[in-house]
């Protein structure tokens, strides 16, 4: 038998298209989202400690930097939500008879219980 | 301009690429191309074909960079060129522009694709009877022609051989949500292990190139969210099993 060419693999395959980097920004945003959760713990943290250390904190979180973070954290969170609501009708797929709900009917719906639910929980932080 | 991959494996370590200037036709795809390099420059160039019409599935390359089927990328959409024509990603170069395919083979024939009864009917009584509606659950996922794309496209089975792989996951799927067929159990074992579904990481970049729309990476969520209900369901009382 005659000498086969392996199969190949690159380390920075990501980079050939467009598909895949933003698939690495997707995978990426988990990063984003586990330092914020980190602040968040911290946050509370401080509150328990006492006023005093809030307000240091408070200090903290008005530095630009940390204003820059949170801003790409939530263009983050935003591509990860929006793709994860794409991906809906992908995975549930629901027959009505011969035809199926149409994709956009489940991604609506999805991204309004979305909406809603964030406005439930707004509210309960401004009463 | 035309850049092919050749690879002679009597002489060569690596492929290496071959410029060819082919005459520029509106309606002619790459593989016209590709058959006037064969038949006015260079007779040895070896690649695969058969229908010229998206059916077959046998001419399945990479075209610039992405997966396609050669029959069905009209050199217009490349213009001005050059053209880089290499053999499918993720496998084994024979010669030029072919592949090896025992590894897809082996992983199509794992997944049982097939109709499995438990008890066969005999024929006196009749066909399996199926609803237009029965039909719609898995007729999108019966359409893959077995062109390898999806493999070529998915960067996983690039870096983990073990993988299933999107087309062989996609057909499982296909004869799982098959009302006629009772061999899910027999599935599950491959299909829900960690080089099945949940290898996944959902590029998605498969069900993009599929020619024929079969949504591979649809199917493999699909089946990942049935797996994990059937996990759930397990602890209940009147739940699966197990495996």
């Amino acid at each position: 038998m005659s000498k086969q060419y392996p199969r190949q693999h690159s380390s920075t395959w990501y980079l050939a298209r467009w598909p895949y980097r933003l698939f690495m920004l997707r995978e990426l945003s988990a990063v984003f989202m586990a330092v914020y959760v980190v602040l968040m713990v911290i946050m509370v943290s401080r509150i328990y400690e006492g006023q005093d250390a809030y307000e240091d904190y408070r200090d903290f979180l008005k530095s630009p930097f940390v204003i820059v973070f949170h801003l790409i954290a939530l263009a983050f969170a935003l591509l990860h939500s929006i793709t994860w609501f794409q991906a809906v009708p992908r995975a549930i797929r629901i027959r009505r008879g011969e035809e199926f709900v149409p994709p956009q009917a489940l991604i609506g719906t999805h991204i309004l219980a979305w909406f809603g639910i964030s406005v439930v929980i707004i509210g309960i932080f401004l009463i | 301009m035309i850049d092919v991959a050749r690879y002679h494996p009597e002489h060569d370590e690596e492929p290496q690429y071959e410029r060819f200037e082919v005459p520029y036709r509106s309606d002619w795809v790459v593989l016209d191309a590709l058959n006037h390099i064969k038949d006015q420059d260079d007779g040895s160039l070896t690649y695969r074909w058969s229908c010229r019409m998206g059916v077959c599935g046998s001419c399945g390359m990479m075209v610039n960079g992405v997966p396609v089927l050669t029959c069905a990328a009209f050199l217009r959409d490349y213009l001005p060129g050059p053209v880089r024509v290499e053999p499918l990603a993720g496998f084994p170069v024979e010669r030029d522009l072919v592949v090896d395919l025992k590894d897809f083979i082996g992983k199509l024939s794992a997944v049982k694709p097939w109709i499995i009864r438990e008890e066969e009917t005999p024929l006196s009584e009749g066909e399996y009877k199926q609803s237009p509606g029965q039909l719609a659950d898995f007729k999108q996922f019966s359409m893959c022609i077995n062109c390898m794309l999806c493999y070529s496209a998915c960067p996983v089975y690039q870096h983990e051989e073990e993988f299933v792989g999107p087309a062989a996951l996609a057909l499982a799927q296909r004869y799982n949500a098959d009302s006629r067929d009772e061999g899910n159990a027999e599935r599950y074992p491959l299909i829900w292990s960690d080089d099945g579904i949940w290898d996944c990481t959902f590029v998605g970049e498969c069900s993009e190139v599929c020619p024929k729309h079969v949504d591979p990476a649809g199917a493999i969520q699909s089946a990942k969210l049935e797996s994990t209900v059937g996990w759930y369901t397990s602890f209940l009382p009147l739940g699966r099993k197990r495996d």
